[in-house]
């Protein structure tokens, strides 16, 4: 079994290495057939003479032509070296470092939150199938599902911020305080809505998926066996149920890693929190080549990561459709 | 924009509390102050004022350059060696004295990178003593002091990769707290040899300027930089300050007939190229209607770079709105309206062409609005477009609104000597070329001192615009809310454009009244 695992394990490090040459590849020639200029971003307004720009355009290798500079940077990417953002005046690695920071706090709570709610909506639906909860979980799951986040983001920030005046609205902490002097509180404070926001739309996408699944369950032949026998409807969907449906609920939740992304780009806009959302946009704004391709592959990363976590939590959960173990079964 | 109305709304409520102490302020100046790149080796201080550093030279009273960190100046007779003593009380803000070979480790790294400083004239620098650093130029250039004024000194014992974000300076403020993309906190540098400030915190916020009224109304902003549409927006408690600024709304003409550059890009334009075309849109448009209706009011009519706002520009002023004259110009030269559809016709040319405005600056499209409809009158049709900046730089052959202006006369002779055509995609965007005019240039180049070079500038300039190759329309104001009973001396001089930063120049001089 655990020479399986590795085969299975090694096999996805070779897709991933794939992903991410051909994701690099991909990325760095729309950068290069984009009509924006690095040089003309950089310098704004200001005006250099003829010699200045050659060497500014000389300094960041501009110079060459495109295969050559992408196998330069591919030479330097092998050795961990991503380059310097040009927009931001700092090495790219140390800003995904610092911005997925925030963005990870910011997409870690929504993801749980999302995962929670939708589990617990979804079970409560197909328990009750066709009853007025039931009606009231569809609705709202149809409604979220077909609602623009940054929209979501409007609305609560109209009605949490400025109606009821429980949170702040935008940036992580506090106007003219320090960043060591803010406490866990403020953090989290700011935290709420953004949070809430972005796992929205998560949520209803997994308590539909999650109730239909129980329904089948509900309906199965070794449930109406469970029933014949006597188990109430507690046990069965503890003893049957929860361990049916997790699956369903586990892939969409870690498949969803890509949606949050996405989403997080227009909550961060929204709420003003600085992170790697807002930076892609900044970075594509400036027509910040390096730092768009540190962001590209750290999101092929990320959404990767969220995928393989889906494959292997699958073998835990259900024994039976272990990947690449069928031998050992 | 209802995106933005909702936003502003919430932030409102947000900022809405408690006021600050009065030692702290707290001022939101546009987007780019919080952008950090605080690093005068890359150029910080070309692109606007900087406050972290101090500077050999500066921009000083009536936009004239004056002595900064530098006491003494000598320049060579071949113009080619300029020597600097420096104050020696000047001291970076971890205590250490900031020396020549801080000058020179600031130079040479600032010349050696990609920085938005140009330093193409400067062949080395070296320094005499510990405070005496003497500069090498490859040819005669009177902008190379300009230079000076722009970059900062850092330190060369404290300067590492990423000090765009915490500069160690020898200014009037030190950064305490940068969070990126939110607040810039600072205070008061206690080894600043000039004003140090009475407060004990500055707090520059990041707003969208859609937000930024609403955010003066909440009532925890201090000050802050308001678009022209918000500018007479009673806010309690603040009021409205206008400052001029060097930025001049101009279009460029081309003077040539429409043709192909050497890259294979468009070039000339075949109505613009007639000289009584541009001639009749110089003195027949109306400037002060352009300002009231582009501006909102909030800006100044211009009919050259920098008028009386800058030492070394011609003092060229003049009437316009001579519709008649301007038509009769147009008869003259042959451009009549044989078909009777308001536009002129000159051998089969129709008097029309388009003129881009950069989408992402409302001022610039609406002055480009605003001069269609009064080229009208004159029986010429401009076509008014918004596009991207990208696109609309390349305006060599459809021309564009530019916003032009600095202290440093480099644009004015990147703009209009002939040695710049073809150059930089938006070098000399009209094809400009007059022997006399660059004869002026360079020899305003070659001078050794700024009042004979800015003799020559001027009269370069008041030569050039008797061709027109450019049309100067307007100078757009910087306008703030600031809270009653927060003093800001005057600056004495006009303050370069940049989206609103200009006015932190001289904040260390700011006060509460008691």
């Amino acid at each position: 079994m655990n020479k399986s695992l590795l085969k299975y394990l090694s096999g996805s490090l070779t897709r991933m290495l794939l992903l991410l040459a051909s994701a690099s590849m991909l990325s760095f020639f729309l950068v290069t057939a984009s009509p924006m200029n690095a040089v003309d971003a950089f310098l704004g307004e200001i005006n250099v003479s003829d010699e200045q720009r050659a060497h500014i355009e000389e300094q960041w290798d501009l110079d060459k032509p495109p295969l050559q500079r992408y196998v330069i940077w591919a030479k330097r990417a092998l050795h961990g070296d991503l380059g310097r953002s040009v927009s931001l005046h700092q090495p790219v690695a140390s800003v995904l470092r610092e911005r997925f920071k925030a963005s990870l706090l910011l997409m870690g709570t929504a993801w749980t939150l999302s995962g929670a709610l939708g589990l617990v909506l979804g079970v409560a639906a197909g328990t009750y199938r066709d009853s007025w909860l039931d009606k009231i979980v569809r609705t709202f799951s149809l409604v979220l599902a077909s609602t623009p986040t940054f929209w979501i983001g409007l609305l609560v920030l109209v009605v949490f911020a400025v109606e009821l005046r429980w949170f702040p609205l935008g940036l992580s902490i506090p106007i003219g305080r320090l960043a060591s002097e803010v406490t866990w509180g403020e953090r989290l404070h700011h935290l709420v809505l953004p949070a809430l926001t972005l796992s929205i739309t998560g949520v209803a996408n997994i308590a539909l998926h999650t109730r239909q699944k129980l329904i089948d369950v509900l309906e199965s032949e070794y449930v109406v066996f469970a029933r014949a026998r006597g188990e109430t409807l507690g046990q069965i969907i503890r003893r049957h149920g929860l361990r049916n449906i997790a699956l369903p609920a586990v892939t969409l939740q870690c498949a969803s890693v890509s949606e949050l992304f996405g989403g997080s780009v227009l909550a961060e806009k929204v709420f003003s929190y600085p992170g790697l959302g807002a930076t892609a946009v900044e970075a594509g704004l400036h027509a910040d080549a390096p730092l768009l391709m540190g962001i590209a592959l750290f999101s092929v990363l990320f959404v990767f990561a969220g995928n393989l976590a889906a494959n292997l939590i699958y073998g835990f959960v259900d024994p039976q459709i272990r990947e690449g173990g069928r031998s050992s079964v | 924009m209802k995106k933005s109305f909702l936003a502003a709304l919430a932030l409102a409520a947000v900022l809405c509390g408690t006021a600050m102490a009065k030692d702290e302020i707290v001022i939101s100046t546009g987007v780019n102050m919080v952008a950090g790149k605080f690093d005068p080796i890359l150029g910080h201080g070309v692109w606007g004022p900087d406050i972290f550093h101090c500077h050999l030279l500066k921009s000083g009273k009536d936009n004239v350059l004056e002595k900064d960190l530098a006491i003494r100046e000598k320049i060579s007779g071949d113009g080619l060696s300029y020597t600097y003593e420096i104050r020696r009380d000047a001291k970076f803000a971890d205590g250490t004295p900031l020396t020549a070979q801080d000058i020179v480790f600031t130079y040479e790294k600032t010349k050696a990178s990609a920085s938005a400083a140009d330093l193409t004239v400067m062949e080395s620098v070296k320094a005499l003593d510990d405070f005496t650093v003497e500069f090498t130029l490859s040819e005669p250039s009177s902008l190379f002091p300009y230079a000076l004024s722009f970059v900062g000194i850092v330190p060369a014992h404290a300067y590492h990769e990423a000090y765009g974000d915490r500069p160690v300076c020898s200014g009037a403020w030190r950064v305490v707290d940068f969070q990126k993309d939110q607040q810039l906190i600072l205070e008061p540098n206690p080894y600043y040899y000039g004003t140090k400030s009475p407060f004990r915190r500055v707090t520059i916020l990041k707003i969208d300027e859609d937000a930024a009224l609403a955010a003066a109304q909440s009532g925890q902003l201090d000050l802050v930089l308001v678009n022209s549409e918000y500018a007479h927006s009673a806010v309690e408690g603040m009021e409205l300050l206008s400052l001029d600024v060097l930025g001049t709304l101009a279009v460029n003409l081309p003077v040539i007939p429409e043709g192909t550059a050497p890259d294979g890009s468009k070039t000339g334009n075949n109505v613009t190229c007639d000289p009584a075309i541009r001639k009749a849109l110089d003195i027949g448009i109306n400037r002060r209607q352009l300002v009231e209706r582009a501006l909102n009011g909030m800006g100044t009519p211009a009919c050259s770079i920098g008028s009386d706002t800058l030492p070394w520009a011609a003092h060229i002023d003049f009437e316009d709105n001579r519709v008649e004259e301007a038509k009769k110009l147009l008869e003259d030269a042959g451009w009549k309206d044989t078909d009777g559809d308001g536009i002129r016709e000159k051998n089969g040319v129709k008097a029309e062409f388009t003129v881009t405005g950069r989408s992402n600056d409302l001022d610039r499209y609406n002055t480009v609005v605003a001069l269609a409809d009064n080229a009208k009158a004159l029986g010429i049709r401009i076509i008014a477009r918004s596009a991207p900046w990208a696109e609309c730089r390349k305006a060599r052959a459809v021309p564009t609104c530019w916003s032009v202006g600095a202290p440093s006369p480099m644009d004015f002779r990147l703009y209009y000597h002939s040695s710049n055509i073809n150059k930089a995609v938006i070098n000399n965007p009209s094809s400009y070329s007059n022997p006399d005019v660059d004869a002026l240039i360079d020899q305003a180049m070659r001078a050794t001192d700024q009042n004979t070079a800015s003799a020559f500038w001027s009269k370069a300039e008041a030569r050039a615009a008797a061709d027109v190759p450019f049309l100067y329309i307007s100078r757009p104001r910087n306008n703030y809310l600031v809270r009653k009973g927060l003093r800001l001396p005057p600056l004495n001089k006009i303050p370069v454009r940049n989206q609103g930063l200009s006015v932190v120049e001289n904040m260390n001089e700011w006060s509460w009244d008691d």
